[in-house]
């Protein structure tokens, strides 16, 4: 089956079973390799996507799914000036996730933070239980999400508004 | 790379692992995995194979059909014996994953089964790896003389690594050359290096080994089993000549890679009229599974622990590393110690119970110093537990406070039978962690560093330790550019299997913290000497030598096992729901002292992963095997400590800044957690919790909780 959709702001296509996991296809298909394969039943969080805008675990999406849809990667999701506050918000608290959770926690943080520009220390916590990693230290992680939003809201509205 | 660059690599989604690897001329591995727990295989049956699939078995293996790993060996493929579910039976070989799972689905293999032995507790002569006896004093007089006996048994259970990158590796075939190059998971190359050469029975100069780029920081799981899987990917690239990508999916790592050992541990005290401690007897039998790896190193860490931070004069203590038919066992985070810690932290906070004391004044009292020896006599001052850690940990977190309020609380609850809306409990717990190999091991592995001074001044550092984490590099490049007086970008460190870097044995146990950190400063110290006398370039060494001022007697089990030894006390705080009964974490404090704090954020920050892991431990990580297997399901509902579960821990240092050597503190969470854990629990329910995971599932706490 032919499968169409927007991937990283590019109209791509796939021949694939409707069924294949979008992790395998993101993955094998297209070369993303910055979300990884975890636990392959939408648990870890490893595998995140944003599909419409919104976060997915991309190993339970069936490929059909994407069908018409678009779907964005770390790999598209790096090009934003988004990711960039949220890098150097990470940078600037020291957050040192591994490399297969940090994707997600970059993903998600962005998702957060668009539908809450400041959130609290325990909002922050409770978005962060959907990526299930031991590699780094959740205080730091809080602190790196709220540097994250200030400098966010800095670039949308002045540094002293 | 520096610091910021990996960084930077890692959330843009850049960093690599052997998952990653793209090569679409590669063959796959797929293991096909014994089904039954103990036997001898009668045969096998296969079904037609395509030609472009290879089935490998142990008679193809052109070396040796074994890995050694500090002088246990691990078969690699089964040679005709099966002593537990999943161990690998042969491989295949081939061009597309699903059409080798279909074959190994068809594949029959007729077992001559025999009855498996799953239970530890009772260890028959011929299921015991290892066993260590001590004696110290006179405990049999001592215990005869005793006005009353008190006996407890305590238990912790297995817990998974939980790492990130699942074990793999990718060996490129070298065709011209006829020569290996591996990329593998682990964090000890050296051992895949010579692992591979011993199976394959090449000569060294034909394979070449480098690891992950990212490292993963739980490295007891990255210790050996990498090896055993790049056997696999070597042994196929060896023998079709192609590249070969062999990896675990996540569920497949779960199942049958290495967890932490469970431990049952029988503590039995003598107490005099007053309830003071005579005697004691300690008894901890520690499965292993199937393999005696680590078997030596766990079981005396444990029996050196026994006593947790405590002096006891008579004193009898046996540990048995037991054989079952489990995937092999072994190390993690507070190997051998941590579950000793527990019980002997437990076992105290029931006498200091039984005395109705105050937990601070009775536990600073017991401690071991300069007059009361550990259990492997007289320790050196820098390692002895100080007294005023209590009280750090105690002013931090507000403990003596809260212990009495709570307290009484609780017997007002008691007097009362009223409801009330929290049960409340805080619980403080002595910590000690071991660094480096213990034992004669370190002088056995002689870990060394070199340091290269060019002639523009710029040093490069040659050793072979892959750390935790990309700061213990920086770590290592700061010490050095602070003690030159150079910059940082002078210093670099020389990637691993870089001429003149040798095996400096596994980045764990807190090796790279407290031995390479010290060769580090002392190849500095070396250079700066000879920059007066000597011109540029200047090359330097060091090999670490243990110390000559205990030395360590393995058949008398006394003087200076380790290299140095940190110390915390933890103090938890918890409410308990009388609803739901679903206890929650209030606060979690930390007293620390590991020495000289190099960089307070990095450590901090290793501390708190280390609290979710404790914590995890503590509460409800537990792998359980079922007639040798895991059941299914099990993968799924494993939950490990999420950002939500636990409130940011106070860390406080006790002389970070002083003159004493730094030390390894990732363990400490481990050794003093639970206990903390348990302690608040006791309080809260007024019931005794000698079993990790802490579980009310345990008890009929309807019965049980004086409402």
């Amino acid at each position: 089956m032919k499968i169409t959709f927007t991937l990283n702001s590019k109209d791509v296509s796939v021949e694939s079973s409707p069924d294949a996991r979008l992790i395998h296809i993101l993955r094998e298909k297209f070369g993303l390799l910055g979300a990884k394969e975890g636990c392959l039943q939408g648990h870890c969080g490893y595998c995140c996507a944003l599909l419409n805008g919104e976060l997915v675990p991309a190993c339970m999406l069936p490929v059909f799914s994407v069908f018409r849809g678009s779907v964005t990667t770390i790999e598209g999701f790096r090009e934003t000036p988004d990711f960039t506050d949220i890098e150097k918000g990470f940078i600037q608290a020291g957050v040192d996730p591994c490399g297969y959770c940090a994707s997600a926690k970059i993903l998600t943080a962005h998702k957060l933070l668009e539908k809450n520009p400041n959130p609290t220390e325990a909002v922050i916590r409770k978005a962060m239980a959907g990526i299930v990693c031991r590699c780094t230290s959740y205080s730091a992680l809080v602190e790196g999400v709220k540097a994250a939003a200030a400098n966010r809201r800095v670039r949308s509205h002045g540094k002293y508004r | 790379m520096n610091e910021r660059l990996t960084m930077q690599k890692i959330l843009e989604g850049r960093s690599v692992y052997v998952a990653d690897i793209q090569d679409a001329e590669a063959l796959f591995i797929k293991i096909k995995r014994s089904t039954v727990a103990r036997g001898r295989i009668r045969g096998m049956i296969f079904p037609e194979m395509p030609e472009n699939v290879r089935i490998i078995r142990a008679r193809d293996i052109p070396g040796r059909n074994s890995l050694s790993v500090f002088g246990a060996e691990v078969p690699v493929l089964s040679a005709g014996t099966v002593s537990y579910k999943g161990e690998p039976v042969l491989l295949l070989a081939g061009p597309d994953e699903r059409v080798l799972e279909e074959l190994l689905e068809q594949i029959v293999i007729d077992y001559e089964t025999q009855a498996p032995e799953f239970s530890f507790a009772e260890p028959a002569p011929e299921n015991i790896f290892y066993t260590r006896k001590l004696t110290r004093g006179e405990p049999d007089k001592k215990f005869a003389q005793a006005n009353e006996t008190l006996s407890e048994d305590f238990s912790t259970g297995m817990q998974e690594h939980y790492y990130s990158e699942p074990h793999g590796s990718y060996v490129r075939w070298n065709t011209e050359s006829s020569t290996l190059s591996v990329l593998s998971s682990s964090r000890w190359p050296f051992h895949v290096h010579s692992s591979l050469c011993q199976v394959l029975a090449l000569p060294t100069a034909l394979v070449s080994v480098s690891a992950s780029e990212f490292s993963d920081k739980s490295l007891g799981g990255k210790i050996w089993y990498p090896s055993l899987v790049a056997a696999y990917a070597a042994l196929a690239a060896w023998l079709t000549k192609k590249n070969v990508k062999a990896y675990f999916g996540r569920e497949e790592d779960f199942l049958y890679t290495p967890k932490s050992s469970p431990s049952l541990l029988r503590y039995t005290a003598a107490l005099d009229a007053e309830g003071n401690l005579l005697a004691l007897k300690i008894a901890i039998c520690i499965n292993m599974g199937c393999a005696s790896v680590f078997a030596k190193e766990i079981s005396d860490r444990a029996a050196f622990s026994a006593l947790g931070g405590y002096h006891c004069k008579d004193v009898e203590v046996t540990v048995c590393a037991a054989k079952t038919n489990l995937p092999p066992l072994g190390p993690f985070t507070g190997m051998g110690c941590a579950p000793s810690f527990f019980a002997m932290e437990g076992l105290a906070e029931k006498i200091r119970c039984k005395l109705d004391a105050d937990p601070l004044v009775w536990k600073k009292a017991q401690l071991i110093n300069k007059n009361r020896d550990s259990l492997t006599g007289p320790m050196p001052k820098a390692a002895l537990p100080d007294p005023a850690l209590f009280d750090l940990a105690a002013r931090i977190s507000d403990f003596t406070r809260k212990h009495s309020a709570f307290e009484l609380a609780r017997k007002r609850r008691s007097a009362s039978n009223r409801l009330p809306d929290y049960f409340r409990g805080i619980g403080i717990a002595l910590g000690g962690q071991v660094c480096g190999f213990f034992g004669s091991a370190e002088e056995a592995i002689a870990p060394s560093l070199k340091m290269d001074m060019d002639t523009e001044g710029k040093v490069r550092i040659f050793q072979s330790a892959i750390p935790g984490s990309f700061r213990l590099n920086e770590l290592w490049r700061t010490v050095a550019a602070e003690s030159l007086g150079a910059k940082k970008t002078e210093i670099s460190i020389a990637p691993i299997f870089a001429e003149s870097c040798r095996d400096a044995g596994p980045a764990t146990f807190s090796r790279g913290m407290s031995i390479i950190t010290r060769l580090v400063e002392e190849c500095c110290d070396l250079l700066k000497k000879k920059r007066f006398r000597n011109p540029l370039p200047l090359s330097v060494s060091k090999t670490f030598a243990p110390s000559p001022q205990y030395p360590w007697d393995d058949a008398a089990f006394t003087g200076q096992p380790f290299i140095d030894m940190s110390w915390a006390v933890s103090v938890v705080e918890l409410r308990i729901d009388p609803l739901t009964f679903i206890p929650e974490i209030d606060g979690i404090w930390m007293a620390v002292d590991g020495g000289k704090i190099l960089k307070e954020e990095a450590a901090r920050k290793s501390l708190e992963s280390a609290i979710n892991y404790a914590i995890g431990w503590s509460i409800f990580e537990q792998v359980q095997y079922k007639d040798g297997i895991i059941p299914p399901g099990q993968f799924a509902a494993y939950r490990i400590p999420l950002p939500c579960d636990i409130p940011t821990p106070a860390i406080e240092f006790f002389d970070a800044e002083g003159k004493r050597p730094s030390r390894g503190i990732s363990d400490l969470a481990h050794t003093s957690i639970p206990a903390a854990y348990a302690a608040a629990m006791t309080q809260a329910l007024s019931m005794p919790f000698s079993r990790i995971p802490v579980s009310l599932l345990d008890r009929q706490f309807s019965k049980e909780v004086p409402l």
